[in-house]
């Protein structure tokens, strides 16, 4: 009897364990708090954020943060997942185009409250605007970014080509020198968000968002003449995979396979490790060309990524402590000089331990091409498979639709993800 | 008066009595299987039956079910819709997908990796049931792709994949073939997923056949070989008939787990091109997590559950026809 009743108790004491641990007692009010703290960042650029939370402890003896790196392509989906069953993190860093939505759908916290008029007027408008909804504030800018065009001075040098394309008639004359001997002029990663330079800059877009509910404009003229152009130019790109296209083509271009890149600044580090920019004075940074019948127009899409804060935290106050830290003048250019990423506050441009930071003033130098992503609730499932906006991208740079048919497929799709169907 | 007389009888149990004699002789077992039941109801029944609900609602991203955040009070927005998520996936009402092509899809991914798993690993386990020199090397071997995690071997797969720096494309280029575009065409999206998932399950059917013809007794093709029979013939008339007990319950586990394969589809291919290489499974999880639609995606969970349940089914019926024959 003994000995069963033993094995019996630690049968159900074991069983006890796991349920306890799976529901995971939180809270304890003395002792510090701890701050679940999701980020994003690649590799590269992930260093100095642990860097800046190790510093943010020291100087928070009662907050610990637990910080953990999430994969930016499923951090959507993880996080409005966790939201609903409440283990949510604390903090995550989301993409801009996920602010909105998450808010939307009251996973966020408003932290209005906290930020005060002088340190608002501080950030810069359109990252701000991304952050804020309903007239609340649900968000905090860390860094705010748009695609530029990255060359690679030698190889444009030296095929005769003395000035980066400004215009995509010279893109495309650039592009027929360049591509020779198993080189390549550029190359492409292949999936929605990096066709929107194309569409932009011929006078399309994604939404008129002047209209209620927003109209999408994929389908116009100026849209379809940028896919046209796309997929003409994509004889002068590497093959594209669709499903390995984004690191592919940044290895292409870091290694002297492909001459020019259309990415962001957030890759900028990353390219330099590659091997035809061992001097790094040899990457050149220019805006992405326009056309010359639209002109000038805003065609670079602008993204970021705000410090969100989940509005089923036990810790506001240490949660927003944290936020503000990470998103302070300092933090911010720690962030842009170990990076090379754009700051959201004015006064971080202006600080002087960014006199020397070049490629952030060249970048900078380039935010009027900078074009909003619509700010709707539905901003995060826009490249998302649900519209069909990769799927029929495909199936247009495959040839089985025309430019025409496959935007009026995705219009089609835009169309059911506004009225929420 | 009339006496009672005689011995007392023992007064009649009653349910209660009953009862506790029952749980005295038998509560240890009770307790010992506790936990169990406990975990599969929390982890499996519970999940099977709210899965069930959603299916029969509108449940999305966009009308959440707050069921972590409760003390916001948020309430819930989605709707019961009857059978329309059900509906919906029978008409093949999406515009961006064909529900038709993901069913033919299912079934070529089914039929071509149970075909060519039953006779790759078939050809390997007759190999190796002769007489070879370093016969227990081999099959240590043969267990490595086994041995290897799902999504390890979907991860090498898709390195070896890729359209520009891959191994298999670099390869055919050495030798002036031309490289295949493994994720733009539909039929070599679809080839790619069905080699990976062809090189993982050849382990397991070929130790399975290889049991199999080793309980085929000796005896009997030493017979045949007496009556004349050359190779093939005994092949044929004593190793297939002997062996199809072990083939035809190992090919329908082959099936049941081909069919619930998700990890190697949404690593190598995501689905794509346009969902040409989704199945059922890899499609549900698209619709349910990344698009979000909670309701529509647990429709193509029961779709999925339904299909399971026809096939473990047939699976149990062979089982029992199987143990009448020993």
């Amino acid at each position: 009897m003994n000995k069963r009743f033993f094995i019996a108790i630690g049968a159900l004491a074991s069983l006890l364990v796991m349920v306890l641990s799976g529901c995971g007692g939180s809270g304890g009010s003395s002792g510090p708090v701890t701050i679940k703290y999701w980020y994003t960042e690649g590799a590269q650029e992930a260093v100095v954020i642990t860097q800046l939370i190790s510093k943010f402890e020291q100087q928070n003896p009662n907050i610990k943060v637990d910080a953990q790196l999430v994969d930016f392509a499923s951090a959507h989906d993880k996080f409005a997942t966790a939201a609903q069953n409440g283990t949510a993190p604390d903090v995550l860093r989301a993409d801009v185009g996920w602010n909105t939505e998450f808010a939307a759908n009251k996973y966020l916290y408003d932290i209005t409250k906290y930020v005060s008029a002088s340190d608002k007027s501080d950030y810069l408008q359109a990252p701000l605007a991304y952050a804020t909804y309903q007239g609340k504030l649900y968000g905090l800018p860390q860094v705010t970014d748009f695609l530029v065009l990255y060359y690679n001075k030698k190889v444009l040098s030296s095929a005769g080509i003395t000035a980066a394309p400004k215009t995509w008639s010279d893109f495309d004359a650039a592009n027929k020198k360049l591509t020779t001997g198993g080189k390549f002029g550029w190359a492409w990663e292949g999936s929605s968000y990096f066709s929107q330079p194309f569409i932009f800059s011929f006078g399309g877009g994604l939404f008129d968002t002047s209209t209620n509910p927003p109209t999408p404009i994929i389908n116009n003229a100026g849209s379809v003449a940028g896919l046209n152009f796309l997929k003409q130019e994509l004889a002068y790109a590497p093959k594209i995979d669709f499903q390995n296209g984004y690191t592919n083509a940044v290895k292409a271009f870091q290694t002297g396979q492909a001459a020019m890149l259309m990415n962001g600044p957030w890759e900028y580090t990353n390219i330099l490790t590659g091997s035809a920019f061992s001097d790094p004075t040899n990457l050149g940074v220019a805006a992405v060309p326009m056309d010359q019948a639209t002109g000038d127009v805003a065609r670079s899409p602008a993204g970021g990524q705000n410090y969100i804060m989940y509005a089923g935290t036990k810790h506001p106050d240490e949660a927003y402590k944290f936020m503000s830290f990470m998103s302070s003048e300092a933090s911010q250019v720690a962030i842009a000089n170990a990076n090379k990423t754009l700051p959201t506050r004015q006064s971080a441009y202006n600080d002087s331990a960014m006199a020397s930071n070049t490629a952030v003033k060249s970048f900078a130098a380039l935010l009027p091409t900078q074009k909003a992503r619509p700010v709707i609730p539905q901003g995060g499932q826009i490249y998302a498979t649900v519209t069909g906006f990769d799927p029929n991208l495909q199936k247009f740079l495959t040839g089985q639709e025309d430019a025409q048919t496959a935007a009026n497929n995705i219009a089609d799709g835009f169309k059911k993800l506004v009225a929420g169907s | 008066m009339a006496t009672v007389t005689g011995t007392m009888m023992p007064p009649p149990m009653t349910r209660v009595t009953r009862m506790r004699r029952y749980l005295r002789s038998k509560w240890f077992a009770y307790a010992c299987i506790t936990p169990i039941v406990v975990a599969t109801a929390v982890l499996i029944y519970y999940p099977l039956i709210v899965g069930i609900y959603y299916s029969f609602t509108n449940a999305s991203g966009t009308n959440p079910n707050n069921v972590g955040i409760p003390f916001l009070n948020i309430p819930s927005t989605f709707k019961f819709v009857g059978l329309k998520n059900f509906f919906d996936i029978f008409a093949n009402t999406d515009p961006t997908v064909d529900v038709r092509l993901i069913f033919l899809q299912t079934l070529e991914w089914i039929f071509f990796n149970a075909v060519l798993h039953f006779s790759i690993g078939l050809g390997l386990a007759l190999l190796l049931n002769r007489k070879i020199r370093f016969r227990g090397v081999y099959r240590a071997l043969l267990i490595v792709p086994w041995a290897t995690p799902q999504f390890v071997a979907a991860f090498g797969w898709r390195f070896l994949f890729n359209g520009d720096y891959g191994f298999i494309n670099l390869l055919l280029e050495r030798l002036h073939l031309a490289p295949i575009d493994w994720t733009g065409q539909p039929s070599a999206a679809m080839a790619a997923v069905i080699i990976c998932n062809v090189w993982l399950g050849i382990p397991f059917m070929t130790i399975t056949l290889l049991g199999g013809l080793q309980s085929i007794p000796n005896e009997l093709y030493e017979v045949a070989e007496l009556d004349g029979a050359n190779g093939w013939q005994r092949f044929q008339n004593v190793t297939l008939p002997l062996l199809r007990p072990t083939a035809v319950l190992v090919t329908m586990l082959d099936v049941i787990w081909t069919f619930n394969v998700f990890a190697i589809i949404f690593l190598i291919t995501g689905g794509g091109p346009y969902h040409r290489s989704d199945t059922f499974v890899s499609y549900a999880f698209q619709v349910a997590i990344i698009n979000q639609k909670y309701g529509l995606g647990a429709a193509y969970g029961v779709i999925i559950l339904l299909i399971l349940v026809v096939f473990v089914m047939i699976y149990s019926r062979l089982l029992r026809a199987n143990e009448q024959v020993y």
